[in-house]
């Protein structure tokens, strides 16, 4: 039991909210799920349940038994599992290509198969995407909101010395990472397409900031754009057209529209200060971003092809990150020495709401559903990614190590 | 012969699927659905300017100035830093200027600033004569800190541009 305890002890703390949430969606309301290990009790098969624990938290549709329940794959199920409305059960195996996931979904009131599905995957090391991919079948089987973000990569940039950084994979639990790029000064990875083949990122290595596309299975690195003093790859159109990028040739950082065929850049802002972080808006029409035009940090909107700049943002300081999606946009805004929150607000600037509270919380980054934001928190030196849902009002921490994270996509 | 069957099976699909995408799954003939095929690492050290590394502090100090808290000015102290130096800096060929943050703020902003900051050690340079295509500008944001204590006097160790 006192194992029992440690074991689940770190989910319990990370899992407290990043804030007092409204929780809309009564916890009666959600399905209640056991988890039982059926497989040979090794460290990874345990790591499994606390993936799927939280695979099925996150998702605001189920309420998991965080209980480790160890059991036979093929028998029933326990009595006292009888009062969940369903029991999930996993088989992994491990081999020398790689790992096999089996799961069961029985039925709490009668012990009928809901659902039996097998997983492989090329690498153990990828353990969580295979619980993943199976938390999404089960939510889709059921008929629930898609999940199938949980699926995807984050990919960041974590510093490793001074003018020194990598870029890293990671699944959405930070469970998986692998370096992708080390060596040399590498920043500001974005994903280049929806289906995350390929990102584009900056490097130092030349001496000039140039931007690299890489594609992560084939390893193909194409030279995208060079400039003098900074440049990044803010966001990329929907079809992956056309990049957003801070730019600065005349060692004036302004927003640029960049055409990836014809490699011309259009220049969208003019102002003498400070314009970063420029991102899509009102379906690619507009952009938002971050300007000092005021003295200060604060996000701003403009059509593209118009002159006209507006303050979206009335609320706050120094707002210094933003992102967007649909009629949405987050924001950091900087509340004291080394605090940092984040809002949501309309595409409007209206309907302000916070969305953590405590410690630095920093670059906030929507979902490709738009439904959930992901963060890094800092809180008395430790680091963590943080999850909220947006619609579920679910919110979640996983840790990161005491390595700074420079930036992040996903 | 089962337990070699679905091995067969295994290796076939992950032979068969290599190179699909995170998010597609697709059904190997055992019924098995493949998941996360395996991804590239692209080791950079040594390649080009990567080799000069971290050399983050020139001339213990030196030659470097510093900043206010989230500005660009530089204050007149540090004016007539640069301008006194201005004299020794016309002998070179090259100058580099390069500007930092502290840590505060978050990742582009503070690759702008950085540059605001350089850009700003520029402007003086030249205002006394050295020659501006003289003069390279980058900026480091806050990924070359000298210290990181976490104190005041740390992070405004940070808020500088250094040249050379």
């Amino acid at each position: 039991m006192k194992t029992l305890f440690l074991y689940l002890l770190p989910f319990f703390l990370l899992a407290a909210p990043d804030v007092k949430l409204k929780i809309s969606k009564d916890v009666d309301q959600r399905t209640s799920i056991a988890i039982v290990n059926s497989s040979k009790p090794t460290v990874t098969s345990k790591k499994l349940h606390s993936v799927f624990v939280s695979d099925l938290k996150i998702s605001g549709h189920f309420v998991p038994d965080k209980t480790y329940y160890i059991s036979t794959y093929d028998n029933g199920i326990l009595p006292t599992m009888r009062s969940k409305e369903y029991i999930l059960k996993y088989l992994f195996s491990e081999n020398t290509h790689g790992a096999v996931l089996m799961i069961k979904l029985l039925r709490g009131g009668n012990s009928t198969v809901a659902l039996e599905k097998k997983y492989a995957i090329p690498s153990v090391s990828k353990f969580p995407f295979i619980v993943h991919k199976a938390v999404t079948d089960i939510n889709n089987a059921l008929g629930y909101r898609s999940i199938a973000w949980i699926n995807r990569y984050v990919v960041y940039t974590r510093y490793t010395g001074k003018k020194q950084s990598e870029i890293v994979l990671a699944d959405y639990t930070f469970h998986y990472t692998k370096t992708v790029i080390r060596g040399g000064l590498n920043l500001f990875p974005q994903w280049g397409d929806p289906k995350q083949r390929g990102f584009y990122y900056t490097s130092y290595e030349t001496g000039t900031p140039t931007i690299f596309h890489l594609d992560i299975y084939t390893g193909k690195r194409k030279q995208i754009v060079s400039s003098p003093g900074m440049l990044i790859c803010s966001d990329v159109s929907r079809d992956g057209s056309k990049l957003l990028l801070t730019m600065a040739p005349n060692f004036q950082p302004d927003i640029y529209e960049f055409d990836v065929s014809s490699r011309q850049a259009k220049r969208l802002t003019t102002f003498s200060g400070i314009d970063v972080n420029g991102k899509y808006s009102d379906g690619e029409r507009s952009i938002t971003f971050v300007s000092d035009r005021i003295g200060r940090p604060n996000i701003y909107k403009k059509q593209i092809g118009n002159r006209a700049v507006r303050q979206l943002i009335f609320h706050g300081k120094k707002n210094n990150s933003c992102d967007t999606f649909g009629n949405k946009i987050v924001y950091s805004s900087k509340e004291g020495q080394g605090k940092f929150n984040i809002y949501l607000a309309n595409s409007a600037g209206g309907s302000v709401r916070p969305l953590t509270s405590g410690g630095s919380n920093q670059f906030p980054r929507f979902a490709p559903d738009g439904d959930t934001v992901l963060y890094i928190k800092r809180d008395r030196g430790v680091n963590a990614i943080g999850y909220i849902g947006l619609k579920t009002n679910q919110a979640m921490l996983f840790p990161l190590g005491n390595r700074k994270i420079q930036s992040i996509d996903w | 012969m089962r337990k070699y069957s679905i091995a067969l099976s295994t290796i076939i699909a992950i032979m068969t699927l290599s190179g699909c995408t995170q998010q597609v799954a697709s059904p190997n003939p055992d019924g098995a659905t493949m998941v996360a095929s395996d991804t590239v690492t692209l080791d950079r050290a040594g390649s080009g300017s990567n080799t000069s590394g971290a050399n983050g502090r020139y001339g213990n100090g030196k030659n470097s100035v510093h900043f206010a808290y989230d500005s660009n000015k530089l204050s007149e102290k540090e004016r007539q830093k640069i301008a006194r130096d201005s004299s020794t800096l016309k002998q070179k060929s090259e100058i580099k200027v390069e500007g930092n943050s502290d840590e505060f703020g978050t990742d582009e902003y503070n690759y702008a600033l950085g540059l605001r900051r350089a850009k700003a050690v520029k402007d003086t340079m030249v205002s006394r004569g050295v020659p501006a295509k003289k003069i390279k500008v980058i900026s480091y944001g806050e990924s070359n800190p000298v210290c990181q204590d976490g104190t005041k006097n740390c992070y405004r160790e940070n808020r500088r541009a250094d040249y050379k």
